[in-house]
């Protein structure tokens, strides 16, 4: 990759620069990201906050940037994956500390990022992932099919990873700068969260969920339609399974190597004792209605 | 036929050489086993097949999926391409904005001590 520059692109006070960026992927987003990045803002006043428009036809940059955003526009679509991938690079490019990240339509609490972010600063992994279905009370209204869909990868990912993985699509997630490394440049592309933890693992960096809650999006429309959802496991599953045998070279060293602590990342994991043991068929945290 | 067409093509730069030699090749193969019939039988007793034609079509398919195989892969390549460039664009021009605030700011005289942290979505038209 080349550096087109080591000049620091944001110009946040001196001192606390640069240490958090909080990534918002967006697609025509308009009626509510103008209020996701305010209460952003609140929740994470240290924070700078990048909107990355992937493409959008409607006034998604200059609501942002009203907001008081970073925007950085794509030309064309290129997927979710493309998106949060642009945000690890411009955050590769400025060096922050860390990248956080969250859905531009409101669904996800930005407070709950603080309790990711410390999971990350202490050391007790590279990545931490907001999970829905970790504190045991989803209150969010799931169709049946997507929820049968999420169980299906989180087995998949649980088996293929060896760790407990409940909640594999989730799009609240806060990483070190060795993992945002990683992903900036071997991101896949369009349906990223699922595969992204395998990548992770390969790279041997270490994932841990953190239960969050998280509401009905604020307005507009899910991206993932109801037909093609059949669609879309099905070509995540296998992708994952292909991305599983892909080549990716391990990180530098992963957080729990760096801050000596002891490595059972899934073992003391917070509610719904036993069956945690990765391997073997992990119990899905998802009852299938 | 096909050799003058590629041939055309590759003339008025609408297909690059790289891509054109597989195409030359297949289509001199084929004016050789259209001119010289004999040419299809020595290909069949060479594979010690009785009928020689379904062999031609046969070796014919393998050419074109290797063709189409070599075809996805290209388009991956341009495809990472394509996603790069947009991306390096998309930032690049992030902080031409981000300059042209600041220059703006310096020419009016103004120092660049920005406000608020976030205060840097003045350049947009």
């Amino acid at each position: 990759m080349p550096r087109m520059s080591t000049e620091p692109p944001a110009s946040g006070p001196a001192g606390r620069r640069h240490a958090l960026l909080l990534i918002i992927p967006a697609f025509n987003e308009h009626l509510c990201i103008g209020d996701v990045v305010r209460r952003a803002r609140r929740a994470l006043p240290e924070a700078d906050i990048l909107v990355v428009d992937d493409g959008s036809l409607d006034a998604t940059a200059r609501e942002a940037r009203r907001a008081g955003a970073f925007v950085v526009s794509h030309p064309f679509n290129l997927g979710i994956g493309g998106a949060v991938q642009t945000g690890l690079k411009f955050a590769r490019r400025a060096g922050y500390e860390y990248a956080l990240r969250i859905d531009a339509d409101g669904q996800h609490d930005p407070h709950a990022l603080q309790r990711l972010l410390a999971t990350v600063r202490s050391g007790q992994a590279d990545v931490a992932v907001g999970s829905r279905f970790l504190g045991g009370d989803v209150d969010m209204k799931i169709p049946p099919l997507r929820r049968l869909g999420i169980g299906l990868f989180a087995r998949e990912v649980s088996w293929l990873t060896g760790t407990r993985a409940t909640d594999t699509t989730s799009g609240m997630v806060v990483m070190n700068r060795r993992a945002a490394e990683v992903l900036a440049t071997y991101m896949p592309q369009d349906y990223p969260e699922v595969e992204s933890r395998i990548i992770l693992h390969g790279a041997g960096l270490a994932t841990r969920e953190v239960p969050v809650r998280m509401g009905e999006r604020l307005a507009g429309v899910s991206s993932i339609g109801s037909w093609r959802s059949i669609y879309y496991a099905l070509k995540v599953s296998i992708a994952v399974l292909l991305t599983s045998w892909k080549q990716i070279p391990r990180a530098a060293a992963s957080a729990l190597e760096v801050a000596d602590v002891q490595p059972a990342v899934d073992r003391d994991c917070d509610h719904q004792s036993g069956a945690a043991d990765g391997h073997g068929p992990a119990r899905s945290q998802t009852p299938v209605a | 036929m096909l050799l003058t067409v590629t041939v055309q093509l590759v003339r008025r730069r609408r297909l690059r050489e790289e891509y054109a030699l597989p195409w030359l090749g297949a289509n001199a193969v084929i004016l050789v086993l259209s001119v010289f019939p004999l040419a299809v039988r020595a290909l069949g007793v060479a594979f010690d097949v009785g009928d020689a034609p379904p062999l031609v079509l046969v070796l014919g398919m393998l050419f074109a999926l290797a063709i189409l195989l070599s075809h996805s892969v290209i388009v991956t390549t341009l495809a990472d391409h394509r996603r790069d460039l947009a991306q390096s664009v998309s930032i690049l021009e992030w902080q031409v904005r981000q300059l042209e605030t600041k220059v703006t700011s310096v020419m009016d005289g103004r120092e660049v001590s920005a406000p608020g942290t976030h205060a840097n979505g003045t350049g947009d038209p």
